[in-house]
């Protein structure tokens, strides 16, 4: 059984690798987008349960599909990790300012950003109106 | 009746009372007469005293009076200059002073000249007692610094200032009309129309920024060492005033400086945090990679997978390297641009060299699916230049060309070399470069895609590196694009660093209808034409009727574009003024323009011509520094004033033209053919003697003095279409077969097409034609007979004759000047006219042993 369904957006082949290997050894199920707009057409369609972005990215930035996403209802609840090569505080502020839900900056550790992923389902879990089960 | 005694007695004594009466009264009268004149004198001494007394009365008043209001001017002077502020312009200042010194001291005219440091001459500022006309001429006239400070021998002076008295006086004055030099008779001590005071404006330091002149002193003395005193004051005052000027439009400028600098900081503080911030995404790009994927191997190190563990450390490494090239490409730059580089120039073959780098780049055209290879025009073109950093151009080049090329796509690598000059092209048939992007994409990271999109990664650092590579060789890289078709990347870089001769192109050009390419081509024809070391090309500008330099070779950057010239000023204003040439063959002995030799030129000698397009003036033409040292002639004068006809065609046609690129094309074409030829006849021994030899016999032969100038043209480009033969035929032994043959006799009409587009005189094309036909109809291309050929044709056939038998080839010896001449008179009515030949004789008998073919006869 899959932990859950996440979304690795990158346009940096080796990164969506490494996060595909990393995350499914740790047991979650993993699909993947080179681009914005292909984020934002994986979002609708796999409703992903957590997305990886990056920042700098053809066609439509981080930060826009990270916008979109928070403003849509049926979308707003998914938590979102930017995970980005610009490392200023502005960057990271901005990135709050779109909804991000994490900020992660480039290089970074796998095994770190794994457990980041732990917590925040985890937490989303709890947080979550829990209809019955 | 007997008087009596008594009688007799009183009438004695009546007489002798008489007598003494009488003689009372004179003595009386006497001494009255001798009170009268002393009283008179009395009274006159009196009168005198008096006169006298009213007299010293009034000059006492006068000079209370004067001193009253000269000290009231002093103080108004030294409260203006006391309140010299930003408010108070130089000149008004100056005019208070000017004034100043009319009133207060008492001179009717004063001329107030500043120096101008920057052209070290003394300009006139400010005037007091001129008419309009005056100011006008004097201040047209400017006094060159030397010139006036040699004026100040200490013999003139008084106090600090020098009074050159008429009869001391050491210049002509040029004598305007209605001028009197002379008013007649004159006290001692009384003021000369000629005579002059000069008051020089010193610094604390001693510096002389300036002077003031004084005439016409309403006293009609001499001044007196009190009036030079007063004078100094007001001088000080005035350079008090000056110096505040100056010191407030330096701080003026400073300020706008500043302004700029502030902005400019600020622009490259933008610009520092776009690199850091670019540089550091390209840096940390590999850097997660690298930390990912050893993070993961260092995690799962005990897996079994062995193949996700090669495969990771693949990326590892692929990364790692990566990385590095990033840093040495940051590093290569940041020397390039700081200047702390070294080069070392050496021979290579440049073919190879794209080869090689094809070699490296295959891996990354192979991933992509591009085709590339490398079309040399020629298996060998040797270049002089630093092997590594031209690689590194072609790397980038190549490397940028296929990222930014689709699959399926080409990359061409094209290598050639034409007038000495090494061509690279790096051709593909990707994405393009919009038209607007093609100025900005040298820039540092800069990258088409920076707005938005990023889908070509890469540092951006390739381009403004190979750009600097160019430079640093003395060449220039250009691009060319067409969105959706692809780009091409052109390098030109001189094939050997004597050749390259720099041309430096000035920054400043109101106008754009003329390429950088037929500039650069336009000058470095003249430099080699004209054998001189430094050429330039001034442009009129209209607007301020100011010549600037378009383009040079041998003049540093900031001469070129730093120089202004005032149409009338100096040399080439002079020539650009009057439409007229200008040969000067010793300029510090020429009267017109004792020594103003400017610092960059290492000869006397110059030459400068006038640029003109349908009878106007469009720019000046300038050459110094003769290869040979000697100075330029009257020959050298007419070879280029035909070369400047040529180059205004050239220039009217292209920008007649704007958008056809095919006229500059053929003016190119034209003109590099004009150079090699140079280049190659200067190989030969009879340098630069032909264009010479051709005016002087031309002369000789009675031709006009445009007809002389089209021969020296000639004789300078007749064999351009030469090349074109190949050189395999000139220097092959043995006789020339058929084919070869028939390729020679073309050659007149390949050189008359060659020099077509910049050329506009028939008579040009027609002699260049007809150099090869003979009097007696044998000749070739046409056959022409006897007087069918034009004259100067006939003086070139024997030139070019004599030449080519005393140069030799591979497969003949060198004839000497004897036997040359022999072989000439053997021919002559056969094949060269008699007379021309005649002519020839004579002229090469003056030359003596100046002529190097008769110098190694006698030998």
């Amino acid at each position: 059984m899959s932990k859950g369904k996440i979304l690795v957006v990158d346009d940096e082949i080796y990164i969506v690798h490494i996060l595909d290997f990393s995350l499914g050894m740790e047991g979650y199920e993993v699909i993947t987008a080179l681009d914005g707009e292909q984020a934002l057409e994986k979002v609708a369609s796999e409703k992903p349960d957590l997305i990886v972005l990056d920042i700098m990215m053809p066609k439509l930035d981080g930060y826009e599909v990270c916008k979109s996403i928070k403003s849509n209802s049926s979308t707003q609840n998914i938590p979102v990790i930017l995970l980005s090569a610009k490392g200023r505080n502005v960057d990271q502020k901005l990135g709050f300012d779109v909804g991000a839900d994490d900020y992660i900056t480039k290089p970074f550790s796998p095994r770190k950003l794994v457990e980041r992923i732990n917590q925040l389902l985890g937490q989303t879990v709890t947080e979550r109106p829990t209809p019955s089960t | 009746m007997i008087p009596s005694v008594e009688l007799l007695w009183a009438l004695a004594a009546s007489a002798l009372l008489i007598v003494e009466q009488v003689r009372h009264r004179r003595t009386l009268r006497h001494e009255l007469r001798s009170l009268r004149s002393s009283y008179d004198a009395v009274i006159q001494r009196n009168e005198e005293l008096t006169q006298a007394s009213d007299k010293m009365g009034d000059l006492y008043r006068h000079q209370l009076l004067t001193s009253r209001k000269r000290a009231a001017r002093i103080k108004k002077v030294l409260e203006i200059a006391m309140s010299m502020n930003s408010n108070l312009s130089l000149d008004k200042v100056l005019h208070e002073v000017v004034h100043a010194v009319a009133d207060a001291a008492g001179f009717r005219i004063v001329l107030l000249r500043v120096l101008d440091e920057a052209k070290g001459v003394f300009e006139a500022r400010s005037f007091a007692g001129l008419n309009r006309d005056a100011i006008r001429k004097l201040e047209q006239h400017t006094i060159p610094q030397k010139e006036f400070e040699s004026w100040l021998k200490e013999e003139f002076r008084i106090s600090r200032s020098y009074f050159i008295s008429h009869e001391r006086r050491f210049w002509r004055r040029n004598e305007d009309e209605g001028y009197t030099p002379d008013l007649g008779a004159r006290k001692e001590g009384e003021w000369h129309q000629e005579d002059v005071l000069f008051v020089p404006l010193y610094t604390r330091d001693g510096a002389v920024i300036g002077y003031l002149s004084v005439d016409d002193p309403i006293d009609r003395n001499v001044p007196s060492k009190e009036t030079v005193e007063t004078l100094e004051i007001l001088a000080t005052q005035a350079v008090v005033a000056i110096q505040n000027a100056n010191l407030y439009e330096r701080l003026n400028e400073s300020m706008t400086q500043l302004e700029v600098a502030t902005e400019r900081a600020e622009e490259l503080n933008d610009l520092k945090d776009q690199f850091l911030s670019t540089v550091s995404h390209e840096l940390r790009t590999p850097l997660t990679s690298i930390k990912a994927y050893a993070e993961a191997l260092l995690e799962h190190v005990g897996s079994r997978n062995v193949d996700t563990q090669r495969q990771f450390l693949g990326v590892v490494v692929e990364q790692s390297q990566k990385l590095s090239r990033l840093i040495e490409a940051i590093l290569e730059l940041t020397q390039l641009e700081s200047g702390r580089f070294r080069m070392s120039r050496e021979p290579f073959n440049v073919v190879a060299l794209a080869e090689e780098v094809q070699g490296l780049l295959r891996s990354a055209a192979e991933a992509k699916g591009i085709a590339m290879r490398v079309e040399p025009a020629v298996p060998e073109v040797v270049l002089e230049a630093d092997r590594g950093l031209v690689k590194r151009v072609l790397f980038n080049l190549g490397n940028n060309a296929i990222k930014f090329t689709e699959e399926g796509g080409t990359v061409t690598f094209r290598v050639g070399l034409r007038e000495r000059v090494v061509h690279l092209e790096v051709e593909d048939t990707g994405i393009g470069i919009p038209q607007e992007e093609l100025g900005k994409i040298f820039d540092r990271f800069y990258q088409v895609d920076n707005r938005d999109d990023r889908i070509y990664p890469g540092a951006g650092l390739g381009l403004t590196v190979s750009k600097s590579i160019v430079e640093w060789h003395g060449g220039e890289i250009t691009a060319k694009s067409e969105p959706g078709k692809g780009s091409s990347f052109t390098v030109l870089l001189p094939a050997t660093a004597m050749e390259a001769g720099v041309i430096t192109q000035a920054t400043y050009r109101p106008t754009r209808s003329v390429s950088d390419h037929l500039t650069r081509l336009t000058v470095e024809m003249i430099a080699e034409v004209m054998n001189a070391r430094t050429a330039s090309f001034m442009l009129l500008d209209e607007e301020s009727s100011e010549l600037y330099i378009r383009a040079a070779r041998g003049l540093r950057e900031e001469v070129v574009n730093g120089t202004r010239i005032k149409l009338g000023d100096s040399i080439s204003g002079w020539v650009a003024k009057h439409g007229q040439p200008l040969l000067v063959t010793n300029i510090e002995e020429d009267p017109r323009f004792g020594r103003r030799n400017g610092h960059q030129y290492e000869t006397k000698s110059l030459l400068s011509v006038p640029v003109k397009v349908q009878g106007r003036v469009i720019g000046v033409i300038n050459i110094n520094n003769k290869i040979s040292c000697t100075p330029f002639t009257d020959d050298d004068r007419a070879l280029l004033s035909s070369l400047s006809d040529r180059v205004a065609l050239a220039w009217q046609r292209v920008s007649e033209h704007e958008a056809s690129s095919d006229r500059t094309e053929e003016a190119a074409r034209a003109i590099t053919a004009i150079i090699e030829n140079a280049r190659r006849s200067r190989l030969k021994l009879s340098t630069g003697t032909m264009a010479a030899r051709a005016v002087a016999l031309g002369r000789k032969l009675g031709l006009s003095e445009n007809e002389v100038e089209v021969l020296a043209y000639v004789a300078s480009v007749h064999d351009v279409g030469m090349e074109n033969v190949g050189r395999e035929i000139l220097d092959e032994p043995g006789r020339l077969d058929h084919e070869a043959w028939s390729r020679v006799k073309v050659h007149p009409v390949r050189s008359a097409e060659i020099v077509k587009p910049i050329e506009f005189q028939e008579q040009v094309t027609e002699i260049i034609l007809a150099h090869h036909e003979r009097m007696d109809g044998r000749g070739y291309p046409r056959g022409l007979k006897g007087e069918q050929i034009p004259v100067g044709a006939r003086i070139i056939a024997v030139l070019d004759a004599y030449e080519s038998m005393t140069v030799g080839r591979p497969y003949r010896h060198a004839m000497t000047h004897t036997e040359a001449m022999q072989e000439l008179r053997r021919c002559q009515g056969t094949q060269f006219d008699p007379g021309v030949v005649e002519a020839f004789a004579q002229l090469v008998a003056t030359e003596g042993n100046t002529n190097p073919v008769r110098a190694r006869e006698a030998a």
